[in-house]
């Protein structure tokens, strides 16, 4: 763990920033972004454009508030669909997201310094997507606060032994902390963003009082004593805490949705560690993707270095054989387990009408991170991103296999039904994209995506002194 | 558009030419001028029945003078309050003596299917009629019903029937028509009823029956015509080539060891479906030591057959010859053996020639004279008749056919047609020109429940009251005079058949009470016949009228020119049978979203007709679900999909009727296929040597059941006749949650279905949704997966039961699914807001309003018996079908889960009224909407924890097991394994 204390110099790390970055450099480079909003005019169409999804988005939800949730494809017996499916794909990058800030955090990994910001802000927005579904997907949406525990005059109480209770109890307390593990992370750069504010209004080459003022609120006071940082320090610390026993409730949870069933193809001990490992790499590949967008938008490479790609893609390379690991275990466990309902699932999930799910898990989840073996490969930025998509996509098939194609056929071939999906079960998924889009690109004008105080401490730790 | 020549047609050119020729006026203002040719008249009449009137009607000015009255009435017309049907209603401002808001009442009564009646018990509450039961002592139907007779409830609150009397299809009054008769009738009267022709549906009600015939005695030249009974098909030609007379033939299975049906359909939807399918069902299971077997021959899969033991698909060209052959090997024993045909009559055979006396061959009645004299004979050979197969006068009247009607008017010599509760403008075959000779007939007046088909081409259309506001009569299948009694007034404007032939040609006329009333009282005084009424009324019959037996007849000497060789058919053409179907019956049920919605027992299509083909015949067609093929025969023709269905003769196709209907404002319009299109006389019911090609086409069709196999699990179980009772049920294994799920009070609600019993009526299903409000949601909503019937009729195919021959002919299951109301239910683990769980008697509850629709107890649903409010299915409908809902029961909102619940609200009432008596529950107080339904009554409801209930005993039964056990659910609901008779030796 480095602490601002920490004078070992750590040569380990001196590949994971650049050779010459001083604390005026660092907080220079990451606070200009705030302050000057670089691209100004493709931030601009970049936002439009996701501003018009998001309208999508709402435009699909006024038809499904009007008309019901018939708008989408769902039926009897494929109740849950792509508005689930989006649910966990989301919650599985937030957890993803969370869950590597967090582990990576309190294992003091040297690297994540110029990554957290980013990972964490990632999950935040993930989150903040995926929280549209739960409330959404109710047949009478406007109840949504039935299925949690108010003190209400018929003394109800949600059924705590529904998996759907505890799955609305794990978002909203992911909610909570990821929003506080992402804040209180952000307090010292608010403080520098804010004193750099003032000077610049000292040099008179700024007339942002405004955003002085804002940045001050929300630093919450911020003098950078040493009790400041001791409390800083213990408060992230265990908010990390929380957050990782969070993300493994969460996603544990999500499965248990789903195994808690006595269904074939989801009563199954294995899912809530599958959805786990899934939702890490789902987070991960994720993370990737926006790293290597942000560092190429706005010329990171200073602070994130080729090295920092090389973990990414060496986590993206594990977490895929783990994957690989869950599917070939219930590949083996079913097809030696001797149920012919689980049987009948896997064959039809494999060569069924919607096999194309399990192909795409297959060639572009589990497949592509092999070419992260190559040392030159997971250095290269475009070919993490194009995993890292490839990875999310694959994720995605993946929910969509296990929710919608074993719904389809569970036990009874006569209420067997085939799922088509409706443009407005789309739109939706589209405009979930927008709100991400939107608040992301919100978040990289306005916020400080590289924490500036880890940069700060990882150079000091570099140097072993402040450079 | 016709095409065929009319050789008084004139067209507008002869009228330009008139024109163009001087002859006409020179100068013109309107075509008042010109309409005076008689050439012009008769073009309008033709191509515009509607302003033919105009023509001859008042001039110019007086023209503008109706149009003002007519503004001023229609503004008059707005004063009502409205047509929700509440204009006609009275509040109680005193409480009428016997009617308690919200108690339900019942009257006996009757619902009538094609003619024929089936006894029932219409429940009424605050004076609506909201559910049909079965009548237990009416000796024919013996508490059964049917799925037209629960679908009837919907038909009266249907705001498209017709309303009004209309004169040109505008609207009119009842005094109007009658003032415009009067001089009419007065002049047939004087004529002797010359030209006066009477077309009824099929009409078996003694009352008005002796009403007709009251008045063809006073109009001696006139005439009635009837259209014949769709579920008669060629009986009563069979019955009069044979014994010289009609004769019903009465069936006694419980005289009968084994039961040989030659394409029969004593099971399929019709009148008979309701006595006959208990009566077989009884005596099946009351047949001490073996099974009573049930072969069955048939050239397209019916429910019949499908409950069959021993089933065999037949050419229908070929079922002269195999009955031939069947009575040959009763004979002599063949020692050949060609495969399964031979193996099927080798089996029946012997069967039969083991059980002379108490054998029954019996055919059905779409069969040719041929077919029925050669079982006859069969019977007769075998002893038969007498024991199993009697013969009783008939219970249709004599009238004359439909096509000697149409010869009349073709020729000219009808001046005035009436025409009550039928509609043969549609239902007639097309190649006897209905609709044309009709255009003859100077006076048409037609009686009906809708504005249809021969509405529209009516001088004058009066509604029809729906038989559950109106009082009549009519006769079920053994005869039984059943009465129909109003359950509530009028909606609309309505009278019945009998009150408008009173107003024709009554002095006076009488309602509809005094009519039955009269007729049945006869010459007996009326304070003596009062107390036999009164219970006539009561029990909705007339005791001891069922038809009376007669002694077997002689039977016609076979004919030496009797069936010879098989048609020799080109190879590449197909045999088209037709067939009523299953849930719209001729199309006179089209009206009826439940009966839309309702899948066929056999395909579970719903909202549409297909055409039914072998699977051997679309493999070499490359055809698949759904593919339109054109069927053409001379210059008929008809684009249709087919649907491969197993059990179907290899090159025969079924195609039903009732569909392809365009009226306009209807829910059927443009719905399915014409099959009158491709019938011809003589024989309406099959077309050979017809031609199919494919068209490449596909159409969608919304199917509730997409997979027909079992995927080898045993979902459907078979106890062998024989065999040692073998529990078929796993026993009750432990569970985590221990004893936490037992009953807390002493009762313990279970269900036990019978499959055996089940025949796949879907009779259930009709009442569940009669009962419980369901929703009926359309085509493409079905299409989609979102069905709303809680209870289903799965329905299988497999070789599990006796020897079916792979996908061509195998045998055919029917499970009943409604929820099972598991112990340890999974559903009630899902739902976060404790909407659904369990009471502390074992069901497993819905509570709609505290349904948040997270719909996880739909996804954990092993049984997938819940069914979800995806739209607003219940609150946009008619405000008339509204009214007809049930009011013991929720009516559930957009996003809100719904099932199955035992019939809550009937437990619940029972509890009521136990816990007021302060007594138990007696066994069988409490019938499920499903089980009060089923004509076979394969349902059992009741008390588990009650060691003596019928419910409990069935659970007893060796054949009980439970759906998919192996989950240990612990269903209350469970089945009893279909029977089967012991598989013979193989034959060598």
């Amino acid at each position: 763990m480095i602490s601002p204390s920490s004078t070992r110099p750590k040569p380990l790390v001196s590949s994971i920033i650049a050779p010459g970055q001083t604390f005026e450099s660092i907080g220079g480079t990451i606070a200009d972004i705030a302050f000057t909003h670089p691209m100004r005019r493709r931030w601009w169409v970049a936002f439009a454009f996701s501003l018009a999804l998001v309208g999508v988005l709402g435009a699909a939800l006024l038809w499904l508030f009007i008309e019901g949730v018939g708008v989408w494809g769902n039926n009897i017996p494929v109740t849950w669909a792509l508005d689930i499916v989006a649910y966990d794909w989301w919650i599985g990058v937030a957890s993803g997201g969370l869950l590597v800030s967090a582990l990576f955090q309190l294992l003091g990994a040297e690297w994540r310094s110029a990554l957290n910001r980013i990972t964490e802000t990632v999950s935040l927005i993930a989150a903040a997507a995926a929280a549209v579904y739960p409330i959404i997907h109710l047949g009478r949406p406007w109840f949504f606060y039935w299925n949690l525990p108010y003190p209400n005059t018929l003394l109800l109480w949600p059924q705590v032994r529904s998996p759907l209770f505890w799955d609305a109890v794990d978002i909203l307390s992911f909610l909570v902390v990821a929003l506080a593990f992402w804040y209180i992370g952000m307090i010292p750069d608010f403080a520098t963003l804010r004193d750099r504010a003032i000077a610049r209004i000292a040099k008179k080459d700024d007339k942002g009082l405004l955003r002085a003022q804002l940045y001050g609120i929300v630093a919450l006071g911020w003098r950078g004593s040493a009790l400041h940082w001791h409390r800083w320090t213990q408060a992230y610390r265990i908010i990390a805490m929380l957050g990782v026993v969070l993300v493994v409730s969460l996603q544990t949870g999500a499965a248990v949705m789903f195994a808690g069933s006595v269904e074939p193809g989801w009563h199954d001990t294995l899912l809530p560690v599958a959805y786990l490992f899934a939702a890490i790499f789902s987070g991960v590949a994720f993370i990737a993707v926006a790293t290597v967008l942000l560092r190429a938008i706005f010329g990171l490479s200073a602070l994130i270095t080729p090295r920092h790609l090389d973990v990414l893609a060496k986590l993206l390379l594990i977490l895929g054989l783990l994957n690989l690991y869950c599917n070939a275990t219930e590949f083996f466990a079913t097809a030696l387990g001797g149920d012919a309902y689980d049987a009948g699932v896997m064959h039809r999930r494999m060569v069924g009408s919607q096999a194309w799910a399990f192909w795409t898990i297959a060639l572009a989840s589990l497949l592509p991170v092999h070419l992260f073996w190559f040392a030159a490969i997971r250095r290269s930025s475009l070919a993490l991103f194009v995993v890292g998509l490839l990875v999310a996509l694959g994720l995605f098939a993946d929910h969509f296999m296990v929710i919608v194609v074993t719904l389809q056929h569970d036990f009874l071939p006569s209420a067997a039904h085939p799922y088509t999906t409706s443009i407005w079960d789309i739109a939706t998924f589209i405009g979930s994209i927008g709100l991400f889009l939107a608040l992301m690109l919100l978040a990289m004008r306005y916020l400080p995506l590289v924490s500036i105080v880890e940069m700060k401490r990882l150079a000091q730790s570099v140097h072993g002194r402040r450079p | 558009m016709t095409a065929r020549h009319d050789p008084q047609a004139v067209d507008l050119a002869t009228i330009r030419e008139t024109l163009a020729s001087g002859q006409g006026p020179t100068f013109w203002q309107s075509f008042d001028a010109v309409a005076r040719t008689p050439a012009f008249r008769r073009f309008l009449e033709r191509e515009y029945p509607a302003a033919a009137h105009l023509a001859a009607g008042p001039d110019r000015r007086g023209f503008f003078k109706l149009m003002a009255a007519s503004f001023a009435m229609a503004g008059l017309a707005a004063c009502d309050a409205g047509d929700d049907g509440r204009a006609k209603e009275v509040a109680y401002v005193r409480q009428p003596e016997g009617l308690e808001p919200g108690v339900p009442l019942s009257y006996a009564s009757t619902t009538v299917i094609d003619g024929y009646a089936n006894g029932v018990l219409v429940t009424t509450v605050n004076g609506r009629p909201i559910k049909i039961e079965g009548n237990p002592d009416h000796p024919w139907s013996r508490g059964g019903t049917d799925i037209f007779g629960q679908a009837s409830v919907l038909g009266l609150y249907d705001p498209a029937r017709s309303q009004a009397v209309r004169y040109l299809n505008r609207i009119s009054t009842w005094d109007t028509f009658r003032a415009a008769m009067i001089g009419p009738v007065a002049a047939l009267r004087a004529d002797q009823g010359r030209g006066f022709r009477i077309l009824t549906g099929p009409i078996t009600g003694p009352s008005l029956i002796a009403q007709i015939q009251a008045l063809l005695t006073d109009f001696p030249q006139a005439r009635w015509h009837m259209t014949p009974p769709v579920s008669q098909g060629g009986l009563a030609e069979a019955s009069q080539t044979l014994f010289g007379r009609r004769l019903d033939t009465r069936w006694h299975f419980d005289r009968a060891r084994v039961v040989v049906a030659i394409d029969g359909d004593f099971l399929d939807p019709g009148p008979q479906q309701v006595g006959l399918s208990r009566a077989w069902v009884e005596a099946r299971d009351a047949s001490a030591g073996p099974l009573l077997t049930l072969h069955a021959l048939a050239a397209t899969p019916t429910l019949t057959s499908a409950k069959a033991d021993y089933h065999l698909a037949a050419e229908p060209r070929d079922i002269a010859a195999l009955v031939d052959r069947l009575a040959a090997a009763v004979d002599a024993p063949p020692t050949a053996s060609d495969g399964r045909t031979a193996q099927w009559i080798a089996r029946a055979a012997t069967a039969l020639r083991d059980a002379k006396g108490a054998g029954l061959v019996l055919a059905g009645a779409m069969q040719s004279a041929a077919v029925h004299a050669a079982v006859h004979r069969l019977n007769a050979a075998l002893g038969n008749i007498g024991t199993t197969v009697t013969f009783t006068e008939p219970v249709l009247p004599d009238a004359g056919t439909v096509d000697g009607l149409v010869d009349a008017m073709a020729a000219g010599d009808v001046s005035t047609l009436l025409m009550l509760e039928t509609n043969p403008v549609y239902t007639a075959l097309s190649d006897i020109g209905f609709a044309n000779a009709l255009a003859k007939v100077t006076t048409k007046i037609y009686a009906g429940l809708y504005v249809d088909e021969t509405a529209l081409r009516c001088d004058w259309h009066l509604p029809l009251t729906h038989p559950l506001e109106c009082w009549g009569d009519a006769r079920a299948v053994d005869g039984t005079a059943s009465l129909i009694q109003p359950t509530v007034k009028p909606f609309y404007d309505g009278r019945s058949a009998a009150e408008i032939l009173s107003l024709l040609f009554d002095g006076e006329a009488r309602d509809g009470l005094a009519i039955l009333r009269a007729h049945w009282q006869g010459s007996q005084n009326a304070a003596t016949y009062e107390p036999i009424w009164r219970t006539a009324l009561l029990d909705g019959f007339l005791p001891g009228t069922a038809s009376p037996e007669v002694s077997p007849p002689a039977l016609a000497p076979k004919s030496a020119d009797a069936p010879g060789a098989p048609l020799d058919l080109r190879p590449d053409t197909v045999t088209l049978l037709f067939r009523p179907d299953p849930t719209i019956w001729d199309g006179s049920l089209a009206a009826s979203g439940w009966l839309q919605e309702l899948p066929k027992p056999l395909t579970k299509i719903v909202w549409e007709n297909v055409v039914a083909i072998s699977p051997a015949l679309a493999q070499q067609h490359q055809l698949e679900n759904g593919d339109v093929v054109a069927l053409a025969l001379d210059d008929r023709s008809l684009d249709v999909p087919v649907w491969i269905v197993p059990g179907q003769a290899a090159r025969t196709m079924t195609l039903t009727l009732g569909y392809g209907r365009r009226v306009t404002d209807t829910i059927f319009d443009g719905l399915g296929y014409d099959a009158n299109v491709m019938r011809a006389s003589p024989s309406p019911w099959l077309t050979d040597g017809v031609s199919l090609t494919k068209t490449g086409r596909k159409a969608v069709i919304a199917t509730t059941q997409d997979h027909n196999s079992m995927e080898g699990q045993n979902f459907i179980r078979v106890a062998r006749d024989g065999d040692a009772p073998q529990r078929q049920g796993e026993g009750v294994r432990p569970s985590l949650y221990g004893a936490a799920d037992k009953p807390k009070d002493e009762r313990a609600w279970g269900m036990v279905i019978d499959t055996d019993r089940c025949t796949g009526c879907n009779a259930c299903v009709v009442a569940c949704q009669s009962e419980n409000n369901i929703a009926v949601v359309g085509k493409e909503q079905v299409a989609m997966g979102r069905g709303m019937h809680w209870l289903r009729v799965d329905r299988y195919y497999s070789l599990a039961k006796t020897d079916g021959n792979g996908l061509d002919d195998p045998d055919t299951h029917f499970q009943p699914v409604p929820c099972m109301q598991c112990e340890l239910a999974p559903c009630e683990v899902g739902c976060p807001v404790e909407a659904t769980l369990h009471d502390s008697e074992g069901l497993n509850l819905m509570v709609y309003n505290r349904c948040v629709g997270t719909r996880a107890c739909s996804g954990y649903c092993p049984y997938k018996v819940r069914r979800f409010n995806y739209l607003d299915y219940s609150g946009g409908v008619a405000p008339s079908i509204q009214s007809g809902r049930n009011p013991d029961v929720s009516v559930r909102s957009r996003g809100v889960m719904e099932k199955c619940t035992y019939c809550v609200q009937r437990v619940a009432e029972a509890r009521i009224t136990a816990d007021k008596a302060g007594a138990p529950i007696k066994d069988g107080t409490v019938q499920t909407a499903c089980q009060s339904a089923c004509p076979t009554r394969a349902i059992t409801f009741g008390d588990l924890a009650d060691s003596a209930s019928a419910v409990a005993a069935k659970r007893n039964d060796p054949r009980n097991y439970d759906l998919l056990g192996e989950l240990n659910l612990r269903p209350r609901t469970t089945y009893l394994a279909e029977r089967a008779p012991r598989l013979p030796a193989k034959e060598g």
